[in-house]
């Protein structure tokens, strides 16, 4: 994965770590409480709240609820990620940041065979760090006009 | 040499022709995944490749968390690699030294028959069938629902 600035974010999400390109990211924000909105919401579309950024309601969406997987990281305590998105800024909630990575420490883990006939691997891709799986986190897959569709 | 991998988990005794055993593995962290096939739960990784896991038990006893798990015998399948978990006390086994049955007819399709050593049976793994049916989507079905709990309760009934 390409990054300008040389270094990825990694995050964790239901006990699974995730790799996002730090060129993605406006701003972290933790202690949540205040700034969501949960009447806001569109399941549909993955986005859980609205949340106050800069005084303007960006939606907030949950990428467990596309993935399948279960947090037991109530949303008042998660940590949202604001990213810039081709519709404007938006968030996505995650459990816990585990910190930055230099891009070049990462390699490029080979996929099994298995898996490449999972739709999900379809378009996953998985990297190492120090032997560590981090999947690395397609912003436009959960949301934007290029989002997948279920 | 002709013989099996003869390997347990908390609910079954399987046995691996030794031609399609790679390596066995110890202490292996194990990883979650999104989106992983039924009946894969975990992964590991062998070099820079991801190591599909099966019999990792969590779907049948949850109390049987991969922290506890330190053995996994690294086998070729069609599909690549497949990590079988086992407990440490994994031994190899010349195929003469114990007695082997082929059934007629198959109880399930990824069983080609049964490998008997020092008292214990083993159920022979076919492990190009196991990995098609994971491949198809009937993984959870072949390894836990159809097959594992099925062989707890012919093992409760016959009291062992």
């Amino acid at each position: 994965m390409a990054s300008t600035t040389g270094k990825v974010l990694v995050f964790s999400l239901a006990e699974i770590r995730f790799v996002l390109d730090l060129d993605h990211v406006v701003e972290v924000l933790e202690q949540l409480e205040p700034r969501l909105d949960p009447s806001r919401s569109d399941l549909r579309q993955g986005i859980v709240a609205a949340l106050d950024f800069r005084h303007t309601a960006i939606p907030a969406v949950d990428p467990t609820l596309k993935l399948g997987l279960v947090s037991a990281t109530r949303y008042a305590e998660k940590v949202a990620l604001v990213l810039r998105g081709s519709e404007g800024n938006w968030a996505v909630l995650i459990d816990q940041i585990e910190g930055l990575v230099p891009a070049a420490a990462m390699v490029r883990a080979t996929l099994p065979a298995l898996f490449k006939v999972t739709p999900e691997y379809s378009e996953t891709q998985v990297m190492l760090a120090d032997g560590v799986p981090l999947v690395v986190f397609e912003p436009e897959r959960f949301y934007g006009i290029n989002q997948d569709v279920a | 040499m002709t013989g099996f991998g003869l390997f347990r988990t908390n609910s079954l005794d399987y046995a691996i022709p030794l031609a399609r055993i790679c390596r066995i593995v110890q202490e292996k962290k194990v990883y979650q995944l999104p989106g992983l096939p039924a009946g894969i739960d975990f992964v590991l990784v062998y070099n820079t490749v991801l190591v599909p896991v099966l019999l990792s038990g969590s779907t049948v006893d949850t109390s049987w968390s991969a922290d506890i798990s330190p053995c996994y015998a690294l086998v070729d399948s069609e599909y690549g690699l497949l990590a079988f978990a086992t407990e440490p006390n994994s031994r190899i086994v010349a195929e003469h030294r114990g007695k082997l049955s082929v059934p007629s007819t198959k109880e399930q399709i990824w069983q080609t028959g049964t490998f008997s050593y020092q008292g214990r049976d083993y159920e022979i793994l076919d492990v190009d069938v196991l990995a098609t049916e994971i491949a198809r989507g009937n993984g959870l079905n072949c390894l836990t629902l159809s097959g594992m709990r099925r062989l707890n309760e012919e093992e409760t009934a016959a009291g062992r």
